[in-house]
């Protein structure tokens, strides 16, 4: 059951809104829980569901022996000595982390066998098998919907719990649906317990504010997903099918479009699903943030994702960075080595891990790892050679203020994420590198090619001026406006004329049906 | 506070810093500045900054810096 | 608190308006995108399925339904040679039970059949949710078509603003897709895979007014399986023969009477198995004709001037193909 389909927008989420505003306060989480256990075995198999469960059990489990351990210190602490505290509690965090391991070995083991085993294999098997002549099986699994998202948030949930952020969990009911929450459990937000866990628990009262407001996501999510990205894919597969075949300003489009068309398909799901989550009265954090206006890299990234840069800061680069071997290693480098470098080593070394994680977290081959690597190359770059630009900019006497340096900020860093998409989306980085090549090689794209590139000239001209439509909106709200509230302040013809038209370009201009769906691609050959 | 302000100066070197300095609102440290800091006062001042510390507001001004550091000192 | 009550109405009652505007906008609408004639050119999602609107009205039989094992099986021009009846194969590809019913709803507006025939490889179409989507939007598409022809937006003419429908193409295959090609079927005896062999909730539902549908409007139904490898099996058709059988309907399994029909899976397919070609459709049709022609009182038309052009049609169909 796809976000988009009849199915979720008439059926599903209308029926839930029903049961949920029917249902006494107290036990409208219960309705989330089911619905959202329901959503899940509709959207797969009904088996998978067993995964979840055993992360959603251990988790649990796992959260509340910590606070065991915890509640031991703070019974004995006042009948001990100073000594005897300190050693108590090394004690005590000793038998925190074999628990923290456990938890990282059932929930990451799960992660790393259902999605990575067929990489890690091949990997060993070429490296090392292949002089034994032996070799570990290609397995085909199963990869439960939603893992390596709430794979993320179960990780998060215990580790703060270990941290001692907050306190483990009584209530089961509350961890399941943590996890398993319908409109996060696809493609997210990743979202930590103590932002929404109090949230889907208690009991919200029918708003209609929320409602329209959740509508008029919703609506916005459905335009950039089946307007713009949708009909932008069918161009892009057919140039990254065929890129040989293509240079210069074809392959450009194609990787523009395709930077257009992830944007809008992730940011338009994620709007749905906080639009849907607004109906409850539930909110969830933003994922995006205008990304397309960063003057660097550094800042795309704490605007495009942001739920997972968030994540992996906080669980990846702390833990790294604040670790006692990395703070010994530090030292070690501070005693030998330069003084300009190891002020910038903690960070490099932290952030190699984070790149590692993100580039792996998105799929399981080396060309993610590449991916990560591409970013993290470009970071190191901005950070080591920051003297450097200072002074050229200086030489140069450049206004870092002006406006046409922000411009050049911005356009620099599209070109640079249309790269990094272009590593994402082509099949190897040996493909990928080969499509940059070919985009320095002239060639044109007329009128009448167009029509041969799996789109008519009509969907071009409809991304183009769907592209500028978000960007645009994307402009007026970094300007601190709020279009909801600018369209709710006018008069109710006008408000009315403006949704209803709204709601009209999405169903005339929408990317669905025949045309579009899996039927005519089947059958375009018979 | 001394020594915390050398720290400070010697990492963004040709930037005003005094005690009431605004580090994160006023741009002067980002989230790698940060995170580049912590380690250097870990080592400098001995203490254990935990991920739980690092929240805008300790590392705010060179005051709730020393306030932070003063307080991990205690509780070791 | 009655202030509260108050504004509830209010909102109420807004939100109920602006719905039934938004529903008068689209209907409208839909009345526009609706194409003006059933050919691909007018912008007709499946040409082969809706050429029974543009026969004479009440000219037909029979009616057929399915998907594409049926218009890959059943040659509706022979049917009528051999047996004299009239018919049409209204069928798609990947069809569905929820818009087989909506096309059966079409064909009373133009048709009065005697006898509907469903080729029941549709019932086991998707999955729960899958099906389940697809009722709902067939459902939409029935009501507010402006859903299903949106995409005509690219050709659309503003005098279709205000046009009638007028369709007037005849589709001579009668709904028949023809294919030579051979690619014999390999495999074992199919029949006793293990595939899903349950109807979904939303196919249960709309297989149930389907039928209540042709009986209300005077026609008797029949369930057909065409053969195919790569589809059907045993549990199958058991769970169609229960359902027959409850419901008074003649069944006839060709999986099943494969070899009384003469039929050959190194000739007959078009694709290894799942569908047949015409070979095989020629066999399966003579077949099916007899079987209607033992069950059901249908009037031979063979002789009856007004249907001259069947026959045409017929050895048109034979010496083109």
């Amino acid at each position: 059951m796809s976000y988009t389909s009849f199915l979720y927008l008439f059926g599903f989420l209308g029926g839930m809104l029903l049961c949920y505003f029917i249902t006494p306060k107290r036990f409208r989480w219960v309705i989330l829980l089911l619905g959202s256990y329901l959503f899940y075995i509709a959207a797969s198999k009904n088996w998978v569901v067993i995964f979840i469960l055993v992360t959603t059990l251990s988790i649990y489990l796992g959260a509340l022996w910590i606070e065991k351990i915890n509640d031991i210190f703070k019974k004995l602490k006042g009948t001990l000595s100073r000594q005897e505290k300190k050693e108590l509690k090394e004690k005590l965090i000793f038998q925190k982390k074999i628990v923290v391991v456990i938890l990282l070995i059932i929930n990451l083991g799960l992660l790393v066998v259902l999605k990575y085993y067929n990489f890690f294999a091949g990997g060993l098997n070429s490296a090392l098998f292949n002089h034994l002549s032996m070799s570990l099986p290609v397995l085909k699994f199963v990869l439960p919907m939603g893992i390596s998202f709430y794979t993320l948030q179960a990780i998060g949930y215990f580790i703060d719990v270990y941290r001692g952020k907050y306190k483990a969990e009584k209530h089961l009911g509350k961890i399941a649906l943590f996890l398993i929450y319908f409109p996060t459990i696809v493609q997210g937000p990743i979202t930590r317990y103590d932002q929404i866990g109090k949230q889907l628990y208690e009991g919200h009262a029918f708003n209609y504010l929320n409602f329209t407001h959740g509508s008029q996501l919703i609506l916005w999510g459905l335009f950039k997903k089946i307007v713009i990205a949708d009909r932008a894919n069918m161009f892009v597969n057919h140039i990254f099918q065929d890129y040989a075949q293509y240079s210069g300003i074809v392959v450009m489009t194609g990787i523009l479009f395709y930077t257009i068309q992830l944007y809008t398909e992730f940011s338009g799901a994620v709007d749905i699903c906080r639009g849907s989550s607004q109906m409850f009265g539930i909110e969830l954090p933003k994922n995006f943030n205008q990304p397309f206006l960063s003057k660097d890299i550094n800042e795309f990234w704490q605007r495009w994702h942001i739920t997972l840069g968030l994540w992996l800061k906080e669980y990846v680069f702390f833990s790294v960075s604040l670790s006692k071997p990395f703070k010994k290693f530090n030292t070690f480098v501070k005693k030998f080595g330069n003084d300009y470098l190891s002020k910038l080593l903690p960070a490099t070394t932290a952030l190699f891990f984070v790149w590692i994680c993100n580039g792996l977290w998105h799929g399981a081959s080396i060309k993610y790892v590449g991916y990560g690597m591409y970013y993290y190359v470009i970071m190191l770059c901005g950070m080591y050679f920051e003297p450097i630009f200072k002074k050229i900019i200086s030489v140069l006497r450049i206004n870092i203020e002006s406006k046409w340096f922000k411009t050049f900020q911005v356009i620099r860093t599209i070109v640079l994420v249309n790269i990094g998409m272009l590593i994402f989306r082509a099949d190897s980085l040996q493909s990928a590198f080969q499509m940059l090549k070919s985009c320095f090689v002239p060639s044109q794209l007329p009128l009448n090619m167009i029509p041969t590139l799996g789109i008519d000239i009509h969907d071009f001209v409809i991304i183009i001026i769907g592209a500028a439509v978000v960007y645009g909106i994307g402009l007026i709200k970094e300007k601190g406006i709020s279009i909801r509230e600018s369209i709710s302040s006018m008069k109710l013809p006008l408000r009315w004329t403006i949704y209803i038209a709204a709601i009209l370009v999405v169903v005339i201009f929408g990317a669905y049906g025949k045309g579009y769906d899996a039927v005519s691609f089947i059958y375009a050959t018979f | 506070m001394d020594q915390l302000l050398e720290v400070l100066r010697d990492m963004k070197p040709g930037t005003l810093i005094d005690e009431n300095s605004q580090l994160i609102e006023g741009g002067i440290l980002d989230s790698l500045d940060v995170m580049n800091l912590s380690v250097e006062l870990n080592d400098e001042f001995d203490i254990e900054i935990t991920p739980l510390d690092i929240l805008p507001e300790n590392f705010a001004t060179p005051t709730t810096i020393y306030n932070m550091i003063k307080k991990l000192q205690e509780e070791d | 608190m009655n202030k509260m009550k108050s504004n509830a109405v209010k909102n109420l009652i807004k939100a109920c308006s602006f719905l039934l505007i938004l529903f008068i906008i689209l209907n409208l609408l839909s009345a526009a995108f609706l194409p003006k004639n059933n050919t691909l050119d007018a912008g007709i999602d499946y040409e082969s399925t809706y050429g029974y609107r543009a026969e004479e009205k009440d000219s037909l039989d029979i009616v057929s339904f399915g998907n594409s094992d049926l218009y890959s099986g059943l040659v509706p021009l022979q049917l009528f040679f051999e047996q004299g009846y009239t018919n049409y194969a209204a069928a798609r590809p990947l069809e569905s039970i929820s818009n087989a019913y909506y096309t059966l709803m079409d064909v009373y507006k133009y048709q009065s059949p005697d006898l509907i025939i469903l080729e029941v490889d549709c019932l086991f179409h998707s999955s729960e949710a899958n099906d389940a989507d697809d009722a709902i939007t067939n459902v939409l598409y029935n009501y507010l078509p402006i859903f299903k022809y949106h995409d005509r937006w690219k050709n659309i003419s503003l005098s279709e603003f205000t046009e009638n429908v007028h369709y007037d193409h005849i589709v001579t295959n009668k709904g028949y897709i023809y294919h030579k090609t051979v690619e014999a079927y390999q495999g074992q005896d199919y029949m006793n895979n293990k595939k899903r062999k349950y109807m979904t909730t939303s196919t249960q539902i709309f297989l149930d007014k389907f039928v209540k549908l042709a009986k209300e409007n005077g026609s008797e139904v029949m369930f057909v399986a065409i053969p195919s490898a790569k589809t059907w099996t045993n549990d199958k058709h058991k769970t169609v023969a229960d359902y027959a059988k409850s419901n008074d309907i003649e069944f006839l399994d060709l999986n099943v009477e494969f070899d009384e029909a003469g039929m050959d899976w190194a000739t007959d397919s078009r694709d290894g198995g799942n569908h047949l070609n015409y070979n095989g459709a020629k066999k399966a049709t003579s077949y099916i004709g007899q079987f209607i022609s033992q069950h059901y009182q249908i009037e031979d038309k063979r002789q009856n001037e007004l249907y001259n052009q069947w026959e045409i049609d017929y050895q048109k169909f034979i010496k083109n193909k």
